[in-house]
């Protein structure tokens, strides 16, 4: 056991003496302190890579070290063939470089912006809708939409515009001709959006306008001209400058009432979610 | 653990398969139907009034301009026509007869469906009343014939009375089997 002590303990010193020859190169604790040699080696003689073996700039602000040794007053020790380029820039140099991380410009203003929207709406079942089934027609009460739109910000965050849509549903019917509902609509908006950094931009929209409803039934067409509203809520994010998608969802007033002489209705609005996609300049 | 969720999977798909490609409401299940569109002469193909005056019992438009109906005033009888020869066959005794209508209060309507057995000859009716109400609706009444049971009866008439002083307004007529279908369309 003493012999293996022993040589544990030799192991440990031999494993220790590397590390109290190592000279201390970064400016360690004062009890530390490297020799004047070591301090003239700094500034006199760069290594090929244009910086000692500290890894320092030679030009840069000495270390603390070099308070106890002053700056020579003298013009500075240069090495035959100048100091070498690669050891970077004059701290002037240094001053005038860019950032290495520029903050990104700003977006570009939107003057206008082009929509175009797809989306579903799931009106209620309406009366008129529910008369129908009882005539063996059969309809699925989801009414696909699509919209065109102009949207034009008059500040950054209050945009004003208009919109044109279709949207329809039909009826299936076993033996008869299918039956239809199609509404052509026109809306004046207003909307908020705020942006949420350079790529989302959250928004709500509220409009109003009319659309003329034409129901077909036996390939008979019965037209009326309707009130519209829509209540939006919306997500954008941007594709770059001059475009962005994303969701749309809110609900909308599309209904004929009193269409009939049982005072049937027929609603092709309702909650409704779809897609957006904006191009602006 | 995957054989199971794979059949399963399987039996899923087959479900949305036949669900998508039978119509249990319509096809299959029609002994009669009836949607007062086809005219002839001015009234629909095959319906006569067997009581009652003429202006009792007439052919106008309902819930759209494109869509028609008979409209009955006080008390008055039409009867309608025989199913196609290609219409399906009942075999039992229960029938499912939906009629889209309304009528004011005050009305009655009944609903009697006449079979002829295919394999005798002869003819077998039952009658029901149907459940009224000023809104259109369509309620599905099970109508039950006397026994013995039919194998391949066939409509061949149908007959709607109206009571009352009021109006009843008739959109659509059809009898369905209940039979339970072995196709995997019922």
């Amino acid at each position: 056991m003493r012999s293996l002590g022993a040589a544990l303990v030799a192991l440990g010193l031999l494993a220790a003496a590397p590390l109290r020859a190592q000279p201390e190169v970064d400016g360690g604790p004062a009890t530390e302190a490297p020799t004047a040699e070591t301090v003239s080696g700094r500034g006199s003689e760069p290594s090929a890579a244009g910086t000692d073996a500290t890894g320092l700039d030679p030009t840069s602000q000495p270390p603390a070290l070099q308070t106890e040794h002053p700056r020579p007053t003298g013009p500075p020790i240069v090495p035959p063939g100048g100091v070498p380029e690669v050891g970077g820039p004059s701290p002037g140099e240094r001053e005038r470089e860019p950032d290495p991380t520029p903050s990104r410009p700003p977006l570009p203003p939107t003057h206008y912006a082009v929509e175009l929207q797809v989306r579903a709406s799931f009106p209620e079942e309406s009366s008129f809708h529910r008369a129908l089934s009882d005539l063996r027609y059969r309809g699925v009460r989801v009414v696909p939409t699509g919209y065109v739109g102009v949207q034009i910000p008059l500040v950054e965050w209050f945009w004003v515009g208009g919109r044109l849509g279709m949207r329809g549903m039909t009826w299936a019917h076993f033996d008869l001709e299918d039956a239809s509902a199609i509404m052509a609509d026109a809306l004046v908006t207003a909307q908020v959006r705020v942006a949420l950094g350079r790529v989302l931009e959250i928004g709500a929209l509220v409009g109003g306008g009319a659309g003329v409803v034409d129901v077909q039934v036996g390939g008979v067409d019965a037209a009326q001209v309707v009130g519209r509203f829509v209540a939006e809520g919306f997500v954008a994010f941007r594709l770059g400058d001059n475009a962005s998608v994303g969701p749309r969802f809110g609900w909308g007033y599309a209904q004929w009432e009193g269409m009939n002489a049982y005072d049937h209705g027929l609603d092709l609005g309702g909650p409704f979610f779809g897609l957006a996609l904006e191009g602006r300049e | 653990m995957r054989r199971p969720l794979a059949v399963a999977s399987w039996l899923a798909v087959t479900a949305v398969l036949v669900t998508l490609a039978c119509d249990p409401e319509d096809g299959p299940l029609l002994l009669f139907a009836e949607d007062f569109e086809t005219i002839c002469d001015g009234a629909p193909c095959g319906w006569t009034r067997t009581s009652g005056g003429p202006e009792q019992a007439t052919w106008e438009e309902t819930l759209h301009p494109g869509e028609h109906g008979l409209r009955l005033t006080g008390e008055v009888t039409v009867r309608g026509p025989a199913a196609p020869d290609s219409a399906r066959r009942l075999r039992g005794t229960v029938v499912e007869v939906q009629l889209a209508h309304r009528c004011e209060l005050g009305s009655t309507l009944s609903v009697s469906v006449v079979f002829e057995d295919a394999s005798t000859g002869s003819l077998r009716d039952a009658t029901l009343r149907v459940l009224s109400e000023p809104a259109w609706t369509a309620p599905a009444q099970t109508l039950t014939l006397p026994d013995p049971p039919l194998i391949g009866g066939r409509v061949v008439a149908v007959i709607l009375t109206k009571g009352g002083a009021g109006v009843c307004e008739v959109g659509d007529l059809t009898v369905n089997t209940t039979e339970l279908c072995l196709d995997g369309c019922c």
